[in-house]
């Protein structure tokens, strides 16, 4: 009996910290580098609908000259379901495209998906947390 | 499944009209095309070289509609020493359909043809033993068409292909019989082959199944197993294996992939230079480089 209630209290334990460890809607959030380093993505509550989730780029390595995307929404995501923001659109702006998204956060990773029609139609580019901005150059508010 | 590089759906003027809109007041994209460009140090297919050992290029364009419609036409360097009389190029078309979850089952059904222009053999579909004289010479193109199968769980995917043309690859009783009577030091197996009868390869089956395992955003390590079951003919049937890895930088996706065969009859993989026979099968690591548009 003692055995059993030990494995019990064990499955739980394992289920806590799997539980702990599962994705929820406020991993997404914070400073994300792109794979090939060339800027920093900030997600967080959208301005304009506190209940989405919006992507903008807060660093770019071109800030200050005319390639700059600095300050361009790059993603907005309508609700959280199933492990993964959905119901929304992802935008490259070096190429003026939009696309559908979803977005994934697992640990120190972000995956943003970008589909046509349905999800399996699409790439998926993987990101890295930082805690904090490059210090140069800097994306001025509003440029 | 190479991952697709989503484009935008509009045309030029379209695309001219929108470049001042924000992203929030455009339309999502209904369809993508993808254009990949490749450089490769050896042109392969199922770990056999298509170009003579030597160098090729590929060009690829994907296009996917949302309603899960996808095309792909594909157009590769290949060697005139192993498609013979032929143009140099293989071409590949195919059509179907995708659906699914892909962090979950995803899963594809469609039709694919490879085509290899101008390129023809000329080999004999019998054998009398008494005379000890090949015969019934024919000429055989290289031409394929498959029914194409996908089932994949995240980044582990496996494509079943069923060959619905006549031959794959110019695999019949001249292909493969007359091959192993003109390459082979012992005539026993090629006489085997003869002896069966004057066959084709329609129906053979070519299996594959890859993995992908991100090693870090810019790195992805790729392994792949695939086999090949040639209907009437065994002596074709072979199994390649690959580890591959790539990395993006610079705008490009650099990779090295190091493949191998295990062949039942090698002759059947030997091409002619001059007069001399070279082994198209052999293990090697494969470079690459490659962008898309």
């Amino acid at each position: 009996m003692k055995t059993s209630m030990t494995c019990l209290l064990a499955l739980v334990g394992v289920a806590l910290v799997t539980a702990a460890q599962a994705a929820g809607p406020d991993d997404a959030k914070g400073l994300w580098m792109t794979a090939e380093r060339d800027a920093v993505i900030r997600f967080a509550p959208c301005a304009d609908a506190p209940a989405a989730l919006c992507g903008t780029i807060v660093w770019d390595k071109d800030a200050g000259t005319p390639a700059s995307t600095c300050n361009v929404r790059i993603a907005q995501l309508g609700r959280y379901a199933d492990d993964a923001w959905r119901d929304g659109w992802v935008f490259d702006p070096r190429e003026n495209k939009k696309y559908k998204g979803a977005v994934r956060a697992k640990g120190d990773e972000l995956r943003i998906r970008a589909f046509v029609g349905v999800e399996v139609l699409g790439q998926t580019e993987q990101l890295q947390r930082v805690a904090v901005l490059p210090p140069k150059p800097v994306c001025e508010p509003g440029s | 499944m190479t991952p697709i590089r989503l484009v935008p759906a509009a045309l030029v003027a379209a695309l001219a009209a929108t470049t001042t809109l924000p992203a929030h007041a455009q339309e999502t994209a209904s369809y993508a095309v993808t254009t990949d460009v490749k450089l490769t140090t050896d042109q392969r297919s199922r770990g056999v070289s298509d170009s003579f050992n030597r160098p090729g290029a590929k060009v690829s364009v994907q296009v996917a509609h949302e309603s899960g419609l996808v095309g792909l036409a594909e157009f590769a360097t290949v060697s005139r020493k192993q498609f013979l009389d032929g143009a140099g190029l293989g071409i590949t078309l195919a059509g179907g359909y995708r659906f699914g979850d892909p962090e979950g089952w995803h899963y594809g059904l469609g039709l694919a043809t490879e085509l290899f222009p101008g390129a023809k053999f000329q080999a004999p579909h019998s054998f009398n033993m008494e005379t000890g004289e090949p015969g019934d010479w024919r000429s055989t193109r290289y031409h394929s068409a498959f029914a194409v199968a996908e089932i994949g769980y995240g980044n582990l995917e496996a494509r079943v292909m069923n060959v619905i043309s006549k031959t794959y690859r110019g695999a019949n009783t001249g292909g493969v019989c007359g091959t192993m009577l003109s390459l082979m030091a012992d005539l026993t197996p090629a006489l085997a082959c003869y002896a069966r009868g004057d066959h084709n390869s329609r129906g053979s089956w070519l299996f594959d199944v890859g993995y992908k395992h991100a090693l870090n955003p810019t790195t992805t390590l790729h392994l792949h197993a695939g086999y090949q079951r040639i209907a009437n003919f065994k002596e074709a049937n072979f199994s390649d294996y690959s580890v591959g890895i790539t990395h993006k930088r610079w705008g490009f996706l650099w990779g090295a992939e190091w493949m191998t065969t295990r062949t039942r009859v090698r002759e059947l993989y030997v091409a002619m230079d001059g007069t001399r026979p070279r082994a198209t099968d052999n293990s090697r690591v494969v470079l690459s480089v490659s962008r898309s548009f």
